[in-house]
């Protein structure tokens, strides 16, 4: 199961890599003014009761959300908003008596069911 | 210096995007090793769950690695055990409480680390990965102070 997980994960860090070297050079200074207001704003922000889908929805929303955000305090609130998800889908867990932690990477390398 | 002392100045210290990531992967580095070494004063799932979030550790290395190969940076230094020794010197030797404890800082640590790079770096597209890196540790994080709260 943990050599899946590595072989799926070198595919997505594959992409990852694919993607930030199309983006080499784009700097803070020199992309266009990005609407950080309307980025943060059609972000979801899960509930209390949230379910685990929905939280993990929200978490791949913020990892996504993150290179389009202009601002460094606006990325340091999504990156803890990422954070505090990832860490209430395994305290979830714990309260359903099941594992809190199934990959590296927050789900984003979980093996489907 | 406390753990999370220590791992600031590393990051605060970085000038470059590459600096920025190094400084990411050394504190992944080194906790794969502090968690191999935690294992060894743990016991029955504990141990378990340290052996495993050490190859989780290995696993967000490799991936800022990848990132840094990105950027054309190649990796001349691994941390080592006199990298871990450095920061939580005896984490082997520990008792169960100070080996979670150590632990759960050195997490909270990389994480305050990948907040600095969401305000830092450059190379905005490497952030998702520095996400998805920083959600693992926040689950290390829950569970390690899950076990904690448990037989304290």
């Amino acid at each position: 199961m943990v050599a899946l997980s590595r072989r799926r994960f070198l595919g997505v860090a594959g992409a990852l890599a694919a993607g930030l070297v199309a983006g080499c050079g784009r700097t803070d200074a020199e992309r266009p003014p990005e609407p950080d207001a309307k980025v943060l704003a059609g972000l979801p922000r899960p509930g209390g009761g949230a379910s685990e889908p929905e939280r993990q929805r929200a978490l791949s929303a913020y990892v996504a959300a993150l290179p389009q955000l202009a601002q460094p305090e606006s990325r340091v609130a999504v990156m803890r908003m990422a954070a505090r998800q990832a860490g209430e889908i395994a305290s979830g867990r714990i309260a359903a008596g099941t594992e809190p932690v199934r990959d590296a990477f927050a789900g984003f390398t979980e093996p489907s069911p | 210096m406390s753990v999370r002392a220590d791992v600031a100045a590393s990051f605060a210290a970085a000038r470059s995007d590459a600096g920025l990531l190094q400084a990411a992967l050394r504190v992944e580095e080194i906790g794969a090793l502090a968690y191999a070494a935690g294992a060894m004063a743990l016991r029955g799932e504990e141990r378990a769950m340290a052996q495993r979030f050490a190859d989780h550790e290995h696993q967000h290395a490799a991936a800022l690695e990848t990132m840094l190969q990105a950027l054309t940076v190649p990796v001349r230094r691994h941390a080592g055990p006199a990298d871990l020794d450095a920061l939580l010197p005896g984490l082997a030797d520990g008792s169960r409480a100070e080996v979670l404890r150590g632990l759960a800082e050195l997490e909270q640590a990389a994480m305050d680390g990948h907040e600095l790079l969401a305000r830092r770096l450059t190379a905005l597209d490497a952030l998702r990965t520095v996400a998805m890196v920083t959600g693992g540790a926040a689950q290390h994080l829950v569970a390690l102070r899950n076990a904690e709260e448990i037989n304290t």
